[in-house]
């Protein structure tokens, strides 16, 4: 499949260069490419469906293009999150995303891996997991940006989700998701000294005892 | 008595491990299933040893990384040792086959049990981690020197949730 083999370069290269290295008018291209992929891929086998879903995270994510989450979640999309944390919607989950993206603008999704299992009449489900590369540079819940990254010593924040996708109404739908972060990391990124970033986690603890 | 039914399901569960043949994705699923039991369920800890890599590449969430299955085991020690009630219950495993000899598995599960044992946040709360805790696992299985081993792993606790039970 040409098309595929090309996005499969895509993704190679991107990885290697990282994001920032290509020029605006590369970075167009590099995304209208992927966005073709996504519009006309047909999701007949789980190694498409693989190759789809890590184009698609790359332009929510690193092509910053939240709105097409829309494509595949739906207003039904159950997202279970770690303490029992859920969500409900896709609008719920590009607020989330919006929200991310303005904290880590320069973020860069590295794939560590992507596999599926299913076929087209029974749905699929996958297994993804991807690193975070990205530096806290824009506003964030818990104040003004403090410059720090998310990977430290070599070692990264990963994020790990298991998506089941089905066919509703007509249209490819992840239907449910669960997805486990690296929230304390991310929070200590976002706050300035240890004092600060107690007090958020508390907060976030409180959060999760709430619910 | 219940040390009877223990052993000879930790005796099922053994021979089921051990004579394994990886021949095809359900024969995985089921192997991963029932080491997660063994070790979990069980405290059979120890047969991690059996299964994973001396210098098995292992990341957990919050940037943190496990260096080597010695490590591994130290790791679900603490967290026995923390919920003595431990059990592990896999919800879904999704298990791709790359070649004969290499499968990538995702695992996903919720760990039950109740703070009864002493934790890095103090005395044991009582308190349950309920239906809560979820947990993923991404794993790479190989036939290394012809035996199957996890040669990769990426797993990530509800960290916030197990601290937000374990602290007073």
């Amino acid at each position: 499949m040409n098309i595929s083999m090309h996005i499969s370069d895509l993704i190679e290269k991107r990885n290697e260069t990282g994001y920032g290295n290509e020029s605006i008018a590369q970075e167009v291209e590099s995304r209208k490419q992927m966005e073709a992929f996504v519009r006309d891929c047909r999701l007949e086998l789980p190694e498409e469906v693989a190759e789809l879903f890590e184009s698609y995270t790359r332009i929510i994510w690193q092509y910053q293009c939240p709105g097409i989450i829309h494509k595949f979640y739906s207003d039904d999309t159950i997202c279970h999150g770690e303490g029992g944390k859920k969500s409900i919607g896709s609008e719920t989950i590009v607020n989330g995303t919006i929200n991310f993206l303005r904290a880590f603008p320069d973020r860069h999704v590295n794939f560590v891996d992507i596999f599926v299992e299913g076929n087209e009449e029974d749905g699929y489900s996958f297994g993804q997991a991807t690193r975070f590369i990205a530096s806290n540079t824009g506003f964030s819940r818990y104040g003004e940006p403090t410059g720090k990254s998310l990977s430290r010593d070599g070692e990264w924040c990963h994020s790990i989700c298991e998506c089941h996708l089905k066919k509703v109404k007509g249209r490819w739908r992840v239907v449910e998701e669960w997805v486990v972060d690296s929230q304390e990391a991310i929070i200590e990124t976002m706050t300035k000294d240890k004092e600060e970033m107690v007090e958020a986690i508390t907060g976030y603890d409180q959060e999760l005892s709430e619910k | 008595m219940i040390s009877d039914l223990y052993m000879d399901t930790i005796d099922e569960l053994m021979e089921a491990v051990d004579s394994c043949k990886f021949e095809d994705k359900e024969e995985v699923r089921t192997f991963v299933c029932n080491l997660t039991k063994l070790v979990y369920d069980y405290k059979m800890m120890g047969k991690l040893y059996d299964f994973y890599i001396q210098d098995v590449e292992y990341h957990k969430q919050n940037r943190r990384r496990i260096h080597g299955v010695e490590e591994l085991v130290h790791n679900v020690l603490d967290l026995c040792a923390e919920f003595p009630d431990l059990k592990a219950d896999i919800e879904n495993v999704i298990v791709y086959k790359v070649d004969d000899t290499f499968y990538k598995i995702f695992r996903r599960l919720r760990y039950k049990g109740t703070n009864l044992g002493y934790s890095k946040y103090g005395p044991p709360t009582g308190k349950s981690l309920g239906d809560n805790c979820l947990n993923l696992s991404l794993m790479h299985l190989k036939k290394v020197e012809g035996q199957w081993k996890f040669v990769f792993e990426i797993n990530s606790d509800s960290e916030g949730w197990i601290k937000e039970v374990e602290t007073q």
